[in-house]
């Protein structure tokens, strides 16, 4: 598993991938780094939800407006 | 970029105020020294605030500085530094939560004060992303090494340094 986190500012991306990686698995591992960065006071906060892009394979589009912007 | 850059992609912020919050007065001190030393002032003690000496150049004060903590006030305001450039018929650049102001006792030193300032407000900018992302950087080193990169990215039409963290399990 990969985590990747692009930071501009005060503003912060979370890209988690890997081969073989489900998105439950993915999903945790954000919200375990998000709770991380809280707990060691940083105060972040989530400006949307975990958004799948891809499960294996296949590709899984989400069709949230956000979805757009990254 | 290709929407299938990741499996999840999740976006998070932090405010402007906790932003500040990392440039402690320690923190603007520093800053502030580097920086006026930068310029080539001379640093002095705190003493020289007091200093009654006169620059010939009235658009300009005398070439050394110092910098002080103010008292700070109630709780949980943090106490402003000051930075005294040219003592008593000097500048003052007040730096407060990386807010900066300031305090001319010479109109005619007002550009020169504004032009230190907005320097200032830049480098405080630079330094509060800075210390966000190496705070970012040390919680992710408990999952493992953590690799860095700075590169530069565009961001609403302009270019922005962006800080890359990527661990691997």
């Amino acid at each position: 598993m990969e985590i990747r986190v692009i930071i501009i500012g005060g503003e912060v991306q979370i890209f988690v991938d890997g081969d073989g990686v489900s998105y439950e698995q993915a999903a945790e591992a954000t919200r375990e780094l998000v709770a991380s960065l809280q707990a060691d006071g940083l105060q972040v906060n989530l400006t949307t939800g975990i958004e799948q892009h891809k499960d294996g394979a296949d590709h899984a589009h989400v069709t949230r407006q956000l979805h757009h912007s990254h | 970029m290709p929407c299938n850059a990741a499996i999840t992609i999740t976006k998070a912020a932090v405010s402007a105020d906790r932003l500040a919050g990392l440039l402690t007065p320690e923190v603007t001190s520093t800053l502030l020294t580097a920086h006026l030393e930068g310029l080539g002032l001379e640093q002095r003690t705190a003493a020289s605030f007091s200093d009654h000496a006169m620059s010939q150049d009235y658009a300009r004060p005398l070439p050394f500085f110092a910098v002080r903590q103010n008292q700070a006030g109630a709780y949980p305001r943090q106490g402003a530094t000051t930075a005294r450039i040219g003592g008593y018929y000097g500048v003052d650049i007040i730096v407060e939560a990386g807010k900066v102001r300031v305090n001319c006792t010479n109109p005619a030193q007002q550009q020169y004060a504004e032009q230190i300032a907005e320097q200032i407000s830049t480098l405080m900018g630079a330094a509060a992303d800075m210390l966000f992302a190496q705070q970012v950087e040390a919680t992710m080193a408990r999952m493992g090494a953590v690799e860095r990169q700075e590169v530069m990215v565009e961001d609403q039409g302009q270019q922005r340094t962006a800080t890359v963290l990527t661990v691997r399990l």
